[in-house]
């Protein structure tokens, strides 16, 4: 991808129409407000009071560099409006991922002038006692515990589908594990008093739906109770021990590890327990859902044989050597992460001959449950030539990594071998 | 002629939204408490009026679509499909044509699009299913 700067350099109009959407005036000074005015505020960190006045095709200073959203730096941008944003598999190398790094997946416009102090977190429903409760009373009346914590959207690695499937087209890096602080789901919860038939959590946000209609919400997802109860969970303020970034969420998110990154609530606003399997936006039709049971790629799925996704599926990442390298020596170190929805990792096997023969990588324990575990192997390459470096992970239920994607209508779940591809001359 | 109509015909759409509530359009939260307590509008307001005449005469000619291939359908396809979200959502996608019957279904009765007159949809199917459809 062509950098701002470049993108800028060429074709300064087209440039503002790809990156910020925005619409020049005739007169070609300011551009039209609505779309990527918010955007280019966004992207600042700051609403632009004087935009009437911005020559379109002028790089605001902030935006010199190659970065596009205040606090990131790296990412490869699919959508700017919303803005949708994954991390090249070798910029995730780092054991915690740094906030810088996290992908963002945005499904509606996420609320400007976010106010800390006044943040509201509801939690009504089929409880005992309805909760109101600021940040602060979050802070004072549970106990604060900092968890590394994956999170990985439920498409990511959609771009693979063939025929392919609708929606961003993520590749690999729609997932991160970063330290999240803030207070247990569960505890809240039973402070809340959890009333009888409750059977499924619904999440609220304060991010706007993409048409401005005040009535509708862009996204509401929930999970299961006994998800919900899960320990691992947590009602999260810090990232890598600073406030959420806005686009990760600020000031409060959920984060419900080892489910889609969509159960996972940003800009949290209220949680309600439910008599029934929730039924807000994107709980339903097509939404996060995949078949029963296998189908041909291509295959036209009634609604009816599709579930909701529930845990993500067992998954490794070779994040060192980019792909592409060129490498001059025969010896490698690799490096990489493996997780999975469903418990503990407890092998990764290394290829560099196309699956014929394997090695163990050296694999680390998980710093808490829902993290990533970091893996590394060192490999001798016999003679000159291309090689694939093919990563298998396998969780403590005995399932792993498949070779080729098993094949559903919305492109969720692709936790196919990761392959990277080098050429050796020695 | 068309051409012209349409595009001027999606400046005067804008207008309102220009004019009246662009905060509500693009960025305005919910009206929960806390936001109606907070100062959503920092953004100084005066002079915002847009200058009707420039936009409305905008010359189309060099009007780049967002990057859609010409075609029949073109207009269309960015009048109705660049409201909500980029067009880059539209230009990630190479879907049959049924998919896209099914995208447009939800976009209407999901996403809140209002949904199109037969000719026209036709035109945008069309024109989806040509530029991005699946590849062969
Ligand atoms: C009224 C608002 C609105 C309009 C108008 C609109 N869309 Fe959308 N569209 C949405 C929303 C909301 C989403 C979900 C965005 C997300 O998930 O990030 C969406 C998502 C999509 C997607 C991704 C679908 C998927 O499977 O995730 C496609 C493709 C799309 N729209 C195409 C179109 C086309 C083509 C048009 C014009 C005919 C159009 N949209 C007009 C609101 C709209």
């Amino acid at each position: 991808m062509k950098s701002l700067t470049q993108h800028y350099q060429a074709d300064p109009r087209a440039a503002d129409h790809d990156i910020f959407g925005r619409v020049a005036h005739k007169d070609r000074r300011g551009f039209l407000r609505g779309a990527g005015l918010s955007a280019l505020g966004l992207a600042l960190g700051s609403a632009i009071p004087f935009h009437r006045s911005m020559p379109s095709g002028l790089i605001p200073v902030g935006l010199a560099q190659d970065m596009i959203i205040e606090g990131k730096d790296g990412l490869t941008y699919l959508n700017d409006r919303p803005v949708n944003a994954e991390t090249p598999a070798h910029l995730l190398n780092d054991d915690i991922t740094p906030t810088a790094r996290h992908f963002i997946r945005n499904n509606g416009v996420p609320p400007e002038g976010v106010n800390v102090q006044n943040w509201r977190l509801t939690v009504d429903g089929l409880v005992q006692n309805i909760l109101d409760l600021s940040i602060e009373d979050l802070k004072k009346r549970f106990e604060v515990v900092t968890r590394a914590l994956v999170i990985e959207c439920g498409g990511n690695g959609r771009a693979a589908f063939d025929p392919p499937a609708s929606g961003n087209q993520w590749s690999l890096g729609a997932v991160a594990c970063a330290q999240w602080t803030g207070v247990r789901l569960m505890d809240v919860l039973t402070a809340a008093g959890v009333g009888e038939g409750a059977i499924y959590t619904a999440h609220e946000g304060a991010d706007t739906h993409l048409s401005g209609d005040p009535d509708k919400m862009p996204i509401s997802r929930g999970v299961p109770i006994e998800k919900a109860m899960d320990p691992n969970n947590l009602i999260a303020f810090e990232m890598n021990g600073a406030p959420l970034h806005a686009m990760n969420g600020a000031p409060l998110r959920l984060v419900i590890p080892g489910y889609p990154g969509s159960v996972s609530q940003k800009w949290l606003t209220r949680i309600w327990l439910r008599d029934q399997i929730h039924d807000g936006p994107k709980m339903t039709g097509k939404s996060y859902r995949a078949p029963q049971h296998p189908v041909a790629p291509g295959t036209d799925v009634p609604k009816e044989d599709l579930a909701i996704i529930e845990n993500m599926p067992v998954k490794s990442l070779i994040t060192s050597p980019q792909t592409g390298a060129a490498l001059t020596e025969s010896s490698l170190s690799i490096h990489g992460h493996a997780w999975s929805g469903s418990g503990a990792i407890d092998q990764v096997q290394i290829s560099i001959d196309f699956g014929a023969t394997w090695e163990q990588a050296y694999l680390k324990k998980a710093e808490n449950p829902f993290a990533w575990q970091h893996f590394d192997a060192d490999i001798e390459f016999p003679i000159s030539g291309y090689y694939e470096i093919w990563a298998r992970a396998r969780d403590e239920t005995g399932a792993s990594q498949p070779f080729a994607i098993s094949w559903n209508p919305k492109g969720y779940l692709n936790n196919s071998v990761h392959r990277v591809a080098v050429t050796v001359k020695i | 002629m068309m051409r012209a109509f349409l595009v001027f015909a999606f400046f005067l759409a804008s207008l309102p939204m220009l004019m009246a509530c662009e905060q509500k359009q693009a960025a305005e939260p919910k009206p929960t408490p806390e936001t109606a307590v907070s100062d959503i509008s920092a953004e100084p307001q005066a002079g915002e009026a847009p200058d009707e005449e420039t936009a409305l005469s905008e010359d189309e000619d060099d009007f780049d679509y967002d990057g859609l291939p010409s075609g029949e359908g073109q207009e269309e396809v960015f009048v109705n499909c660049s409201g909500c979200h980029s067009l880059r959502l539209v230009q990630q996608q190479g879907l049959s044509r049924h998919r896209w019957e099914e995208i447009l279904d939800w976009m209407v009765e999901e996403q809140g699009m209002a949904s199109l007159d037969p000719p026209e949809h036709e035109l945008v199917v069309n024109y989806l299913v040509t530029h991005y459809g699946l590849p062969e």
